[in-house]
């Protein structure tokens, strides 16, 4: 039987993900794509009370710290599963039934995402999410593989870019010129409190020409397939209730 | 549970009519006797290091690292008693070896090139390309039982050789690591991979820089080498990231277990990805058509010291390697449709491969290569 989670569980999807195959698949732009990697981080989770916005914390487990989540989808094929899809905030059925927002950051602050990884706690030292400690961890992690065509392979890897200090291994003294962290508002219907997420990997890739690109890594979010992309976080519903 | 254990000890000391002072000291007596001298095992590592990972049932002790040093350099552990883990596995190779591939003890080609061993026990996989093993005494079996190719070859001589361990000196050392002066394999495996454990390195100049925090550890040169390593123009980082350099690894403050393996393109037999018959990778554990070709991502730790590279040894050395990648595998290998997303090819200029291969250096520690705790005994 399917058990409902807690007042402070919010599950996450991924739409249209065919999860009977290893890896997982999604049809996008007309094509089947194999989900190699799909994984994001969340930080500074607030509800809208009395049109006030409060912070709240997210339960410490090893994919949560009190505020940053990491949420991973894809299978892992050559061994059990580490995936992550649900969000366990410390909050009560009241206080999401009075909630009007649900607010929360693509992306880790400035101190945790430059931090030694050596010595974070989890899920802050997950190295597949690790770039260096000049530019930080991947906020948003993505690795498709074209089904019909294997060598084609789209990433998406999202993180701060134009971070100076003396070198990779040194933490930048101020902030990035792209910190390209994205602020995410959900409006939420008042007295539901059975809440869950959905992911819309179309809107997220919409006009990026997926067939012909092979993606975004940290390049700067101002033109061409990384500016579409930034731009569809910024501005379509890639993420919404379910 | 204690409460009650506490009573009912209680109980037998009334029953016994002892006083609770001698039944004290009868306890620790029967203790001492019963018990292995289990010193712990303390890691000499720099302050940020995190600790690995130990299993529960086997915990690191000083005794039982003393008793798997000196089985690891004793040709006892062979049935034709020639060689010893360390023929393969040389210290000033970081414990690898300079062979394109090892050499079983009767003279059988084990296909693979041999690993290193460095900080192994940080490792979340093992072997070139296993997804089933997640510690070393599981990885230990094959080197000691493997019948093809055979390696130290004990299948079938466990008694000769358990009869070998039967010296005054193997029983003392067996009696303080595991409270029995009788040698078992089990023993043996568990003594083996304390000592596999107790080898680490995180003294190479780039940890005195990175980590330490000094910041003329790294000459210019190297700096700007590992500023490419973790740049998106060569990709190095995605599958060499972490404390080890290899993405499947994992220690105490880790949660979220990797173990990615991946295909670089050295192979393109049939056009259709194929690597040869002799070597196909993690297919041929878990017999799923995406594996082909895939190997674990290797510490690059040391590198340095351990050529050849990769897992047939076809790369003779680091400029090979950093040329491989630049052009985004080999030959037909190129276009195989499994090879990793990361591996496109990139474009370094002479100058940038240079401090590439030299930042690789830079991941030399000499203090380990050297270190006496880790050589013959």
């Amino acid at each position: 039987m399917f058990t409902r989670p807690g007042a402070g569980e919010i599950p996450v999807t991924v739409k249209g993900m065919d999860t009977k195959t290893c890896p997982y698949e999604i049809k996008l732009a007309g094509e089947r794509w194999q989900i190699d990697y799909f994984g994001f981080y969340l930080s500074d989770p607030q509800v809208r009370i009395d049109g006030k916005w409060q912070r709240i914390k997210f339960e410490t487990t090893p994919w949560q710290t009190p505020d940053i989540a990491l949420l991973k989808f894809h299978a892992n094929c050559q061994g059990a599963n580490a995936t992550n899809t649900s969000l366990k905030l410390v909050a009560t059925k009241e206080l999401m039934k009075r909630s009007t927002a649900f607010r929360f950051t693509l992306g880790l602050p400035f101190a945790e995402n430059h931090a030694n990884p050596l010595t974070q706690p989890s899920p802050l030292n997950d190295s597949s999410m690790f770039w260096s400690w000049q530019d930080g961890h991947k906020f948003l992690r993505m690795d498709l593989r074209q089904k019909q065509n294997l060598e084609h392979t789209f990433s998406y890897h999202l993180g701060s870019i134009g971070c100076t200090s003396d070198s990779a291994v040194r933490p930048p003294a101020k902030s990035c010129t792209f910190t390209n962290r994205v602020n995410v508002i959900l409006p939420a219907t008042q007295l539901d409190f059975d809440l869950a997420l959905e992911v819309s990997l179309p809107h997220l890739i919409m006009q990026t020409k997926l067939m012909e690109s092979e993606g975004c890594m940290f390049e700067a979010p101002d033109a061409g397939v990384c500016g579409r992309l930034m731009k569809n976080l910024q501005s379509r519903p890639w993420i919404n209730w379910d | 549970m204690r409460p009650i254990d506490e009573k009912s000890a209680e109980s037998t000391v009334d029953k016994l009519g002892l006083t609770a002072s001698t039944a004290l000291v009868l306890t620790g007596w029967l203790l001492t006797a019963c018990q292995p001298q289990s010193t712990p095992y303390r890691f000499s590592l720099p302050e940020n290091v995190p600790l690995p990972v130990i299993p529960a049932d086997n915990p690191i002790t000083e005794e039982k690292v003393n008793l798997g040093r000196k089985l690891f350099y004793d040709t006892s552990l062979s049935a034709n008693q020639s060689q010893s883990c360390a023929s393969c596995h040389q210290q000033p190779f970081a414990f690898a070896e300079p062979a394109m591939h090892a050499t079983g003890s009767t003279g059988e080609k084990v296909p693979r090139n041999t690993m290193a061993l460095v900080n192994v026990a940080y490792n979340s996989a093992f072997t070139w390309a296993h997804n089933g093993f997640s510690h070393i005494e599981q990885q230990l079996m094959i080197p000691l039982f493997n019948e093809s190719p055979v390696e130290l070859g004990i299948t079938g001589s466990e008694e000769i050789i358990l009869q070998r361990l039967s010296t005054p000196e193997y029983r003392s050392l067996f009696e303080s690591a595991f409270a029995s002066n009788k040698p078992t394999l089990d023993g043996v495996v568990k003594a083996l991979a304390s000592f596999v454990r107790s080898i680490t390195s995180f003294n190479s100049p780039f940890d005195q820089y990175a980590y330490q925090g000094d910041d003329t550890a790294m000459t210019s040169q190297q700096i700007q080498g590992m500023n490419l390593f973790f740049s998106e123009r060569t990709e190095c980082f995605h599958c060499h990231g972490g404390l080890n350099f290899s993405q499947s690894s994992t220690h105490e403050g880790q949660s979220l277990i990797l173990q990615p393996f991946h295909n670089t393109g050295l192979y393109n037999e049939d056009g259709e990805g194929a690597y040869p018959e002799s070597d196909q990778g993690l297919l041929r554990i878990t017999h799923r058509g995406e594996d082909m070709g895939k190997f674990r991502a290797p510490t690059l730790r040391n590198i340095a010291v351990s050529a050849p590279y990769m897992h047939d040894g076809s790369l003779a050395t680091l400029e090979d390697v950093i040329e491989f990648y630049a052009q985004g595998g080999r030959g037909e290998g190129k276009g195989n449709p499994y090879k990793s997303p990361f591996i496109k090819g990139f474009q370094l200029n002479e100058d940038e491969k240079k401090a590439l291969e030299a930042f690789l250096k830079s991941l030399t520690d000499d203090t380990f290569l050297t270190d006496p705790d880790y050589g013959p005994p």
